[in-house]
């Protein structure tokens, strides 16, 4: 095997799977994007010169800027091996045509690569036009004079550059790590023999239940001695006990429906059910994923809009003398444009993280359905030969699609009802407390990632009805 | 007559640069109640277009089909389905079956499909397993068991819709000698019952189970055998003359 094919390899690798990677790479650009503003901040100092207070606003962003890589290397790595796992099969034809595993490290070196330096390139770019306007935006909002420009920091751009070259030399890492252990005749036949029905349903069910009253417990107690410590366990346990509770209860409602008397007299329902039994725990680690996703979205978003919502209350709260007791901020220490600043720059990075976190939960969202439709396209083309007509089955993969769907976001909105004293407790910290901001910010937020996600699984079916198509 | 087939044509038009290739260039036959049809040819000769029209999977460009008088071509879109179901059942060569269902699920779909009650389902199961020999195995997922019986699954879920005709596509195709002698054991005692039969084969082996043999060759029947009163074993050496003939180029019309 000479080395000069493999970047030909490579190329027909992402061409082929352009319907995995464009999404992919829209994202991570989407992911630089965001990053390179928040750099810009950090790198351009002259804004914290020409504001009042603006070395408040240079921390904030600072503190941006170090905690956003901690979430988006995990998640970048995570949706790579979503990615990967749509590619096992192309990969393990190559070890089969006798690549090796450096031939195989080297095409997924430049395919990286190549994807590394488009979406550095697109993100740096789009940043570079929508930078002006946010800075603008940012100072308007801040009720600044827009006499400060923005400009561009090569540092910036290299800061952000470093960090996703790491990002991207770990896919590559987790891509020959994966190839390596990929056997091509057990991939086939895993794909043929489903799940075996899992034994242990109840006390795994017993098991996730306890650890989601425990997190929820827990929230409940909290009050003002809440840690991050505490928080951190709940986090823990919710998400264990999302994924046993989803894992043993529906292979337990599955079980009943297919020993039951209506799985032989409705067509739709003898095609989903044997369908989702056939990989329910596969199924119920997606749903889970995307109902861990949807609550660190929706989680960010109560948190930004209550820092948004609750700022005049806080400012009016500064002119008065504080409530005995209350702990946080000392709101009577700074003046209330300080406050101001603080609060706007807070909701502004939130809104950035919420950004991110959205546009993961949609392409993992998307990957699920375009995996699935891909494993349900040989089921459909047999049950159209024996004479499931056309408009059946379109129904009954939306039924299916439907009731997959509505899982993660009851789960999620559950989950953040129940996370709403912990949340209070940390907006008490910066001395948000208002029920009517609390409850309002949650309802809204609430609201608006219903209709994301509702948007996000109108445009993923379409994914997946083409490809059973 | 079960089926008439008249002047059939199938042009295909090639995805790239447009040009046209007469598949099917007018084929007509009939077949009478309790046929059983072996259509031969090579590959390309046509046989798998013709059964894909006598399947209704696809529409004719020219000519009619006429199923109990019906014709093929007046049954809506919207009823195809339905009709293909109720009228027509389908032994393929790899099978066919959904991994996902157990052998007795896979068999009894059609009339879920139908919305035929339980009971019923379990009436018509019950013989048509015992006749096949896989009573034993329906509980048991199609990875599960060999491919012999893999396919007799495949032929009980044809036959249990009680079939005005079954197609059977290279049904013995992907089978070792010993499952596919009694795979065509099971369609002769079928046929015996008064099963009407058209299945498309490149073999003489399987062929020669067969009623009467239609030799298909670049879109046309260019030979037809009948075995009349001939045992199995007399009409396999017939068969082999017509195809040699039918291969060296001379054409014999029966």
């Amino acid at each position: 095997m000479r080395n000069a094919h493999l970047p030909r390899l490579a190329l027909r690798g992402l061409y082929g799977s352009r319907k995995l990677y464009l999404p992919f790479v829209l994202t991570t650009s989407f992911m630089v994007l965001v990053y390179f503003v928040i750099a810009s901040f950090v790198y351009n100092p002259s804004f914290a010169q020409h504001i009042p207070n603006g070395g408040n606003i240079l921390l904030l962003m600072s503190v941006g800027y170090f905690l956003m890589p901690v979430v988006l290397v995990p998640l970048l790595l995570y949706i790579y091996s979503y990615l990967l796992k749509n590619r096992s099969r192309e990969l393990a034809l190559y070890a089969i045509l006798g690549l090796e595993r450096r031939h195989i490290a080297v095409i997924l070196l430049i395919e990286n690569s190549l994807c590394f330096a488009v979406c550095v390139l697109l993100g740096i770019g789009a940043g570079v036009l929508l930078c002006p306007l946010v800075f603008s935006g940012l100072l308007a909002a801040l009720g600044q004079p827009a006499g400060l420009m923005w400009t561009f920091s090569i540092n910036a751009a290299l800061g952000v550059a470093k960090v996703f070259a790491v990002c991207f030399a770990g896919l590559v890492v987790m891509g020959v790590w994966r190839a390596a252990h990929t056997q091509p005749a057990s991939l086939l036949r895993e794909q043929m023999q489903g799940e075996k029905p899992m034994r242990s349903r109840l006390p795994v069910a017993l098991l996730g239940a306890v650890c989601l009253i425990a997190a929820y417990t827990l929230s409940a107690t909290s009050g003002s001695g809440a840690t991050l410590t505490s928080f951190m366990i709940a986090l823990l346990l919710v998400i264990l006990g999302t994924y046993g509770v989803f894992t043993s209860v529906s292979a337990e409602v599955l079980l009943r429906i297919r020993r039951g008397a209506r799985f032989y007299a409705n067509p739709s329902i003898f095609v989903i059910v044997s369908g989702l039994q056939h990989r329910m725990r596969k199924n119920a680690a997606g749903l889970t994923n995307i109902c861990l996703f949807s609550c660190a979205a929706l989680f960010t978003l109560c948190c930004s809009f209550s820092v948004l919502f609750g700022q005049q209350t806080v400012i009016r709260q500064a002119g008065q003398s504080l409530p005995a007791g209350q702990v946080g901020l000392n709101t009577a220490a700074v003046g209330a444009e300080e406050i101001s600043l603080m609060f706007i720059t807070l909701a502004f990075l939130g809104v950035f993280f919420v950004l991110v976190f959205l546009a993961c939960t949609a392409l993992i969202l998307y990957y699920k359905q375009l995996t699935e439709g891909m494993e349900d396209a040989a089921r459909f083309r047999i049950l159209r030969a024996v004479g499931l007509s056309e408009p059946l089955a379109a129904r009954t993969a939306q039924k299916q699609l439907g009731v997959m769907f509505l899982l993660p976001l009851g789960g999620t909105l559950l989950h953040i009802a129940f996370a709403f004293p912990f949340f209070s407790t940390f907006m008490g910290l910066i001395s948000i407390s208002s029920p009517a901001v609390l409850i309002g910010s949650t309802a809204a937020a609430m609201l608006i990632f219903c209709a994301f996600y509702l948007f996000c699984y109108k445009v993923t079916t379409r994914a997946y009805l083409r490809a059973i198509a | 007559m079960l089926l008439s087939v008249k002047e059939l044509t199938k042009e295909y038009t090639t995805r790239f640069g447009g040009r046209k290739v007469n598949a099917l260039r007018g084929v007509s036959f009939d077949v009478a109640h309790g046929e059983f049809i072996a259509v031969m040819g090579e590959s390309g000769s046509g046989k798998t277009t013709l059964l894909t029209l006598l399947a209704a999977l696809d529409r004719p460009t020219d000519g009619r089909i006429l199923l109990d008088g019906e014709d093929l071509a007046a049954v809506p879109g919207r009823a195809l389905s339905m009709f293909r179901r109720d009228r027509l059942g389908f032994i393929f060569q790899d099978c066919n079956l959904l991994d996902t269902l157990s052998l007795r699920e896979n068999i009894v779909f059609p009339l879920v499909l139908s919305g035929r009650p339980r009971a019923e389902m379990e009436a018509r199961l019950l013989p048509l397993a015992g006749q096949l020999g896989i009573t034993t195995l329906l509980e048991k997922y199609p990875y599960e068991v060999s491919g012999g019986e893999r396919q007799r699954a495949a032929a009980a879920r044809a036959l249990i819709v009680r079939p005005a005709l079954l197609l059977a596509d290279e049904p013995t195709g992907a089978l070792d000698s010993g499952s596919a002698a009694q795979l065509l054991g099971i369609l002769d005692a079928c046929n015996a019952e008064g099963q009407t039969i058209i299945m498309v084969t490149h073999s003489l082996e399987t062929a020669s189970h067969a009623s009467r043999v239609l030799f298909l060759r670049d879109g046309l029947i260019a030979d037809e055998a009948v075995r009349g009163a001939l045992t199995r074993t007399e009409f396999y050496p017939r068969l082999a003359t017509h195809l040699s003939t039918l291969q060296q180029g001379g054409v014999r019309l029966a």
